[in-house]
């Protein structure tokens, strides 16, 4: 019965971990390697761009151009305002609307969340495309405020249900305790309850502020020349400069740099975010 | 797995029969209101209002350059169904993509998962690397997928010619492209997958498995009948969430194809949008996204109504 498995401590030999090992490395290399390409094809002149995998030298050329681009550079400011913006708002609306979805167990809790789970299956496209008309009718379109808000709506569908765990996941006693003493509602929630999730809720940061750098479509769909944000400027880079990959390249590898260090400095905290 | 938070953990419901009169039932209901009434008003205007928009839109004949916007019944609908792209291309496609990039995802993902599922050096690099994918925005993975799979210039081809294959214009026809997308999104998504199941099966109690392989089970018996009814509800979980975000997916077919080569890799996403804004066609543009909707809300309640307690949205017991 010697190989009965233990948790985690399989003991493989022989061909079977030579299987194992290159099953592992086959894994690395498909996730790895695009990444690692697009950081050479940025890091080559822009005559070697046609042939990286035989090119010998590197250059910072190309990032210096990028960042010589004054709309890649408004595009990139306008990006991290709007993040931060995003995900400061939708950190303080999803925490209580997760609150009340984590620690109440009665109909008005179940049906706000029978809502927000329909809000959740509607596809993006399906309201986006009226909000190029409602965000012009209320003039706000082509500002912070016509892609702020359809974004906050994307994220109270997503992290409320995230909070939701959060607030599960710790006992209620002390908020109990607190109320009995006479404490508010509202005192109770911001200064018993919150305080306890504050390491969720810091890993929700990190991920809403990604999400809401990365997003594309409603980017697309509500903002134009006044207010250009960075996934659509670098998707319009591929139809106007067409061949000139490196650069192409520089931009795409700017607009990683953020998941990069999240990925590196908050990867402790983001694996506990993707429990939903 | 997080233990099924049972009714004694329900807080403020007790309460007001021990605090005495001092907070009332209708202070509590102010009080839940007063939780949701940002995330609701946020809800209600920008996505509830927008759909109720588009559904009237739907039903009238609108378009950029008339003033008048007659009212034409289900007609935009007959239109839609009716057109041999929309009906032949846009849903197969959509469909399949979802499909494929479904089963695609969970298998590698569980593949993953198992393979991870033990201590090894370097492990926490290689997860590390692993989560690096899913910070990646869809539009970024979409512009590395299509610069390898450059139809001149891309490393795939380079490799296919060293290793003595044609080299294939993959971006020139349906099928390729649709492999390319596809493949960008595998590459976006199992990570999410393995990552979620590799934290359940590290909480598996090792018991019914060793009993199982006590009473003589093979490997892959073990698997099925042991592991997988464990997973259950994470892959249920899981599935679902990435159902409704698959079929709606857009970044990438926007990237890698934006719905070429002759529209033939159009998703209902891509089609909608390109109705709406390049032949500006506004009612047929959102009955368009309108159906993608319909189908997936459809899809979502028949799955709420079977997965309710897994979900979390326990129904009220009357």
């Amino acid at each position: 019965m010697g190989d009965i498995i233990r948790k985690g401590e399989l003991k493989i030999r022989g061909w079977r971990k030579a299987l194992w090992l290159l099953g592992l490395i086959t894994v690395l290399f498909f996730f790895v390697f695009p990444v690692f390409w697009l950081l050479l094809t940025s890091l080559r002149p822009a005559s070697e761009v046609f042939y990286v995998h035989a090119g010998k030298s590197f250059t910072l050329e190309n990032f210096v151009k990028a960042f010589h681009s004054p709309r890649f550079t408004e595009a990139m400011i306008n990006s991290v305002v709007l993040a931060t913006l995003a995900t400061v708002s939708s950190i303080l609306i999803t925490l209580q609307s997760g609150y009340l979805l984590g620690r109440f167990r009665n109909r008005f809790r179940n049906t706000w969340f029978a809502f927000i789970y329909v809000m959740r299956t509607i596809p993006y496209i399906t309201w986006g495309l009226p909000l190029y008309l409602i965000t012009q009718g209320l003039s706000i379109y082509d500002t912070y405020a016509s892609v702020l808000f359809p974004h906050l709506a994307v994220h109270v569908a997503f992290f409320s249900l995230i909070m939701k765990g959060f607030f599960e996941n710790i006992t209620a006693s002390s908020e109990e305790a607190a109320l009995i003493d006479g404490c508010s509602y509202w005192g109770v929630f911001f200064k018993v309850a919150v305080p306890q999730v504050l390491p969720g809720i810091f890993a929700l940061s990190l991920i809403c502020w990604l999400w809401t750098w990365n997003e594309l479509l409603f980017a697309m769909l509500l903002t134009s020349a006044n207010t250009p944000l960075l996934t659509v400027t670098i998707v319009q880079f591929i139809n106007e400069i067409g061949m000139d990959w490196n650069l192409m390249a520089a931009s795409a590898v700017i607009a990683l740099f953020p998941a990069i260090v999240i990925t590196i400095f908050g990867q402790r905290y983001i694996t506990k975010g993707l429990y939903m | 797995m997080k233990p099924i938070i049972e009714d004694e953990r329900e807080l403020l419901l007790r309460q007001e029969l021990e605090i005495g009169r001092k907070k009332t039932l209708a202070d509590k209901r102010r009080y839940m209101w007063g939780l949701v009434l940002p995330a609701f008003l946020i809800l209600f205007i920008f996505e509830v209002f927008p759909v109720s928009l588009a559904f009237w839109t739907s039903l009238h004949k609108v378009t950029l350059y008339s003033v008048a916007k007659p009212f034409v019944g289900f007609q935009n609908y007959i239109n839609l169904l009716t057109d041999s792209h929309f009906f032949k291309t846009v849903i197969p496609n959509t469909f399949l993509f979802t499909f494929v990039g479904l089963v695609a995802e969970t298998c590698l993902g569980v593949g993953i998962a198992l393979l991870l599922n033990r201590r090894f050096r370097g492990e926490s690099l290689v997860t590390t690397l692993l989560l690096f994918p899913m910070m990646v925005a869809p539009s970024i993975s979409a512009v590395l997928f299509a610069w390898l799979f450059n139809s001149q210039f891309g490393i795939v081809g380079v490799a296919f010619e060293s290793i003595g294959l044609p080299r294939i214009a993959w971006l020139a026809g349906r099928w390729t492209s649709m492999l390319v997308i596809i493949i960008s999104d595998i590459w976006l998504w199992t990570p999410w997958f393995a990552i979620l199941i590799l934290a359940a099966l590290k909480v598996q109690s090792p018991s019914p498995v060793e009993a199982a392989r006590i009473d003589g089970a093979k490997n892959w018996q073990v698997f099925f009948y042991v592991t997988l009814p464990y997973l259950s509800p994470v892959l249920t979980i899981c599935m679902l969430i990435r159902t409704f975000d698959l079929f709606r997916q857009f970044d990438q077919t926007w990237v890698i194809t934006t719905g070429g080569p002759a529209r033939s890799t159009e998703f209902f996403s891509i089609f909608a949008y390109k109705e709406f804004f390049e032949y500006t066609n506004y009612s047929n543009g959102n009955a368009a996204a309108l159906l993608g909707g319909l189908v997936m809300l459809l899809f979502g309640v028949i799955m709420y109504r079977t997965f309710a307690r897994l979900i979390g949205g326990e129904r009220v017991k009357n």
